[in-house]
C-alpha cells in the first residue's frame, strides 16, 4: 500500500449499511427500555412473582454466559480450546446476548484491545477518532454512542474465523438468534405454566428486562471499568478492575487483569475476586467440553504488577 | 443472496480442487477485478487504480468475502475466504492468483497474536478452578 492511496478520501463509504445499523442499534436500546418500564409498572401493581424471577435469571445466566464465555473468551481471545458443536454452540448463545453478530463483535473487541484508550478504539471514554472526551461525553460514548458510529460491517480483525462456514452461517442468521432470544422465555415459561399470561412474563422478564439489564450490564464494562476501580497491573490505558460491574457481568469488570492477560481463561486472578464465567469455563472442562486453558504463569503476573 | 456468496457457503472445495487447473494470466484476471471494482464502486474502468486498496472503493467486509466465491467461480479452483484481505489491491490480488502458490490449499488461519492480545507465557498454566 503506497503512502499517497492512503493520504486520498475513499470514493464511497457504506453508508447504507450504516443507516440500517442505526435503525437496529436503536431498537435494541428502546425496545427493552420500554419493556422495562412495564416490567416496573406492573410490579408496583401486581408484584413479582417466581415465574418472572426465573425468566430473568435463566436467560441471564445463558446470554450472559454466552457473550462473556463466547464471544469474549473463546473467539476474540482464544483463551481455551472446544470441538465443532460446542464452537458452534458458543456462537449460538452468544449472538442471543444482542451484542452484534460474530464477526464484528470479535473484530471491534479485538480493536479495543489493539488500540485500548487511544485512537482507534471503538469504545473508549477517553477519546474516539480525534476527539479528547470530557468526562460525561466521553462515559456517554463509551456506554452507548459507539454503537450509533462504529460500523460493523468490518470484520477486518475476523479473519480466523471467515473459513468456518457453521460459524458464519451463525453470523449471517444473527437477528434470527437475538428473536429467539425473546422467543425461547416466551415459550418455556408458557408451557411450564401452562398460560398464556406466563408466556407474556416470560417474554416481558427473560426477553425484554433481560436484554435491558445485559446491554446496560456489558457495556459498563467499556465505559465504568475504564474510569473507575482498582488498577493492580500498569497496562498503559486507563483498564480498572470495578468488582460490582464484574458480578453483573461474570467477570468482565476485571479489565485491568484483563487488559493485562487478555488471553487468560480466569479473569479473576485472586480466589475471591468475582468470575462466573471464569468458574463456568473450569466446569465446562471438567466435564470434557472444553480444554486447554490459558493462564498466566505466577512469575508473569508478579512481573507486571505496579512496583507498589 | 449474491451468486458469490452461495458459491462460498454451497461450494464443495473437494470436487473443484480434483480437476486439473490452468492459471489464469494476471493481465486476465486484473480485467475482470478491474470491471467488477468499476461496478460496486460505480466509477468508470478507466478510473480504477490498480494500486488502490479496495476498502477506499467503499467495499465493505462482505463485498470482500463475496469477491472470494466469484474469484472462484471465475478461476474454477478453491480461494480463500480472505484472500482480498491478505492482497488488498488488485495489482497485488492478480499478482498472487496468477502464480502458482496461489494453487497451494492454504492452512489452518491463525490469529495474528497481537489481535487476540495472547501474551506469550512459557510457563503458562491451566487455572486450577
Amino acid at each position: 500500500m503506497s503512502t499517497v492511496s492512503t493520504m486520498r478520501k475513499p470514493i464511497a463509504t457504506a453508508r447504507d449499511g450504516m443507516r440500517l445499523q442505526r435503525l437496529v442499534a436503536f431498537l435494541v436500546m428502546a425496545m427493552p427500555i420500554t419493556g422495562t418500564g412495564v416490567a416496573i409498572y406492573l410490579i408496583v401493581r401486581n408484584g413479582i412473582g417466581v415465574v418472572e424471577i426465573a425468566s430473568f435469571l435463566f436467560m441471564y445466566l445463558v446470554t450472559m454466559g454466552g457473550m462473556t464465555i463466547g464471544l469474549h473468551r473463546y473467539f476474540a481471545h482464544r483463551s481455551f480450546e472446544t470441538g465443532p458443536r460446542m464452537r458452534v454452540a458458543l456462537a449460538i448463545l452468544g449472538s442471543m446476548s444482542t451484542q452484534g453478530p460474530l464477526l464484528s463483535w470479535v473484530t471491534i473487541h479485538r480493536k479495543h484491545h489493539a488500540f485500548s484508550d487511544r485512537p482507534g478504539d471503538p469504545h473508549s471514554p477517553h477519546v474516539h477518532e480525534n476527539k479528547v472526551f470530557g468526562m460525561l461525553n466521553g462515559l456517554w460514548h463509551a456506554h452507548i454512542g459507539w454503537m450509533f458510529t462504529e460500523n460493523s460491517a468490518d470484520w477486518s480483525f475476523s479473519r480466523d474465523l471467515m473459513g468456518d462456514r457453521k460459524l458464519f452461517w451463525v453470523h449471517r442468521t444473527y437477528l434470527y438468534w437475538v428473536a429467539l432470544s425473546f422467543l425461547l422465555p416466551a415459550v418455556l415459561a408458557g408451557g411450564l405454566t401452562r398460560s398464556w399470561s406466563g408466556a407474556a412474563l416470560g417474554f416481558l422478564w427473560g426477553g425484554l428486562v433481560r436484554c435491558f439489564v445485559v446491554n446496560q450490564a456489558s457495556w459498563c464494562v467499556g465505559s465504568i471499568c475504564h474510569y473507575f476501580g482498582t488498577r493492580r497491573f500498569d497496562t498503559h490505558d486507563h483498564s480498572a478492575n470495578n468488582y460490582t460491574v464484574a458480578v453483573f457481568t461474570f467477570g468482565e469488570g476485571l479489565q485491568n487483569n484483563h487488559h493485562a492477560f487478555p488471553s487468560a481463561a480466569r479473569h479473576g486472578l485472586r480466589w475471591w475476586e468475582p468470575d462466573l464465567s471464569g468458574t463456568l469455563i473450569w466446569l465446562l472442562s471438567a466435564v470434557g467440553l472444553v480444554w486447554n486453558r490459558y493462564h498466566p504463569s505466577d512469575e508473569s503476573i508478579e512481573k507486571l504488577r505496579k512496583a507498589a | 443472496m449474491s451468486v458469490g456468496l452461495l458459491t462460498k457457503l454451497l461450494g464443495k472445495k473437494e470436487e473443484i480442487s480434483h480437476q486439473p487447473i490452468e492459471l489464469r494470466t494476471e493481465a486476465s484476471i486484473q480485467q475482470w477485478l478491474v470491471t467488477r471494482i468499476a461496478g460496486i464502486a460505480q466509477i468508470g474502468p478507466e478510473e480504477v487504480d490498480m494500486d488502490r486498496p479496495f476498502a477506499e472503493f467503499g467495499m465493505d467486509s462482505m463485498q470482500l468475502f463475496e469477491l472470494s466465491g466469484d474469484l472462484q467461480k471465475f478461476l474454477g479452483h478453491d480461494v480463500s475466504e480472505i484472500v482480498a484481505w491478505d492482497y488488498p489491491t488488485i495489482a497485488k490480488l492478480s499478482s498472487y492468483l496468477s502464480s502458482p502458490e496461489s494453487l497451494v490449499p492454504a492452512g489452518e488461519t491463525v490469529v495474528p497474536e497481537e489481535l487476540a492480545g495472547m501474551t506469550l507465557d512459557p510457563q503458562a498454566t491451566e487455572p486450577q478452578r
